[in-house]
């Protein structure tokens, strides 16, 4: 699963009969996931959630979207699973080798609590703001 | 699954076992990227194409200069064709319109 902010919403008429009824979002992904030929955005169905432009959410690859929507024959590869109200990361993960990276920081960038593993001492606690768009 | 914009059909008089009577299409995939602030419209002319051209199965009926929905992977293959066809990328719908709010991204 990764983390990863609705940007904007597709409308197709034409389409896979399967997909008839499903939203489909354009995903910037946050962190490390470069989505295949480097393009900065992948599609996600939801199905459940209702997701919408602004929100951080977790998406999920893979099998399991096919699962939650409507079982194994659904031709989709991600699916949001949840929308993110509080992000916590330690800090520590922002260091080293592969520091973790998010594509847009600041007011509106994904809320994250850097948390210091040694002593639990929360530093820097951005608190949700979460301006509509 | 990512957006994309058709830019041509291939053809092909000798083609592999189980690609008989599928439109291939060669697509650029949209790239996203940080840009001024406001609401942009993917149908516009300045909406940014990666330089990778991918070839993609159709059968929806797309043509050159639409914007498709593609997806990959043997899985949705599977659901779209059946598992004798040898695709990877394939094209699940396509775009009418993709309102993708700019400011958002940057």
């Amino acid at each position: 699963m990764i983390l990863g902010r609705v940007v904007g919403e597709v409308w197709a008429t034409r389409k896979h009969p399967k997909l008839v009824g499903y939203k489909l979002l354009v995903i910037r992904p946050h962190w490390w996931y470069e989505p295949s030929h480097h393009v900065g955005h992948l599609v996600a169905i939801d199905a459940h959630v209702d997701a919408g432009v602004g929100d951080d959410v977790v998406i999920c690859m893979g099998e399991p979207p096919r699962w939650q929507s409507e079982g194994p024959a659904m031709p989709v590869e991600a699916a949001v699973m949840a929308v993110v109200d509080r992000c916590e990361v330690d800090e520590s993960a922002f260091e080293g080798p592969r520091p973790l990276k998010l594509w847009r920081d600041g007011p509106r960038g994904l809320i994250v609590g850097r948390i210091r593993t040694e002593g639990a001492e929360v530093t820097s606690q951005a608190e949700p703001e979460r301006s509509e768009p | 699954m990512y957006l994309a914009k058709v830019i041509g059909t291939n053809w092909g008089a000798k083609q592999a076992a189980g690609l008989e009577g599928l439109k291939l299409l060669q697509v650029r995939p949209v790239v996203l990227r940080a840009s001024e602030a406001g609401a942009t419209r993917l149908t516009e002319q300045d909406c940014a194409l990666s330089d990778q051209v991918i070839v993609a199965a159709d059968t929806l009926g797309a043509g050159p200069g639409e914007y498709v929905l593609v997806a990959t992977g043997s899985r949705v293959r599977d659901v779209v064709y059946d598992s004798s066809r040898p695709i990877k990328a394939m094209v699940v719908a396509i775009v009418d319109s993709a309102d993708i709010d700019v400011g958002v991204v940057r």
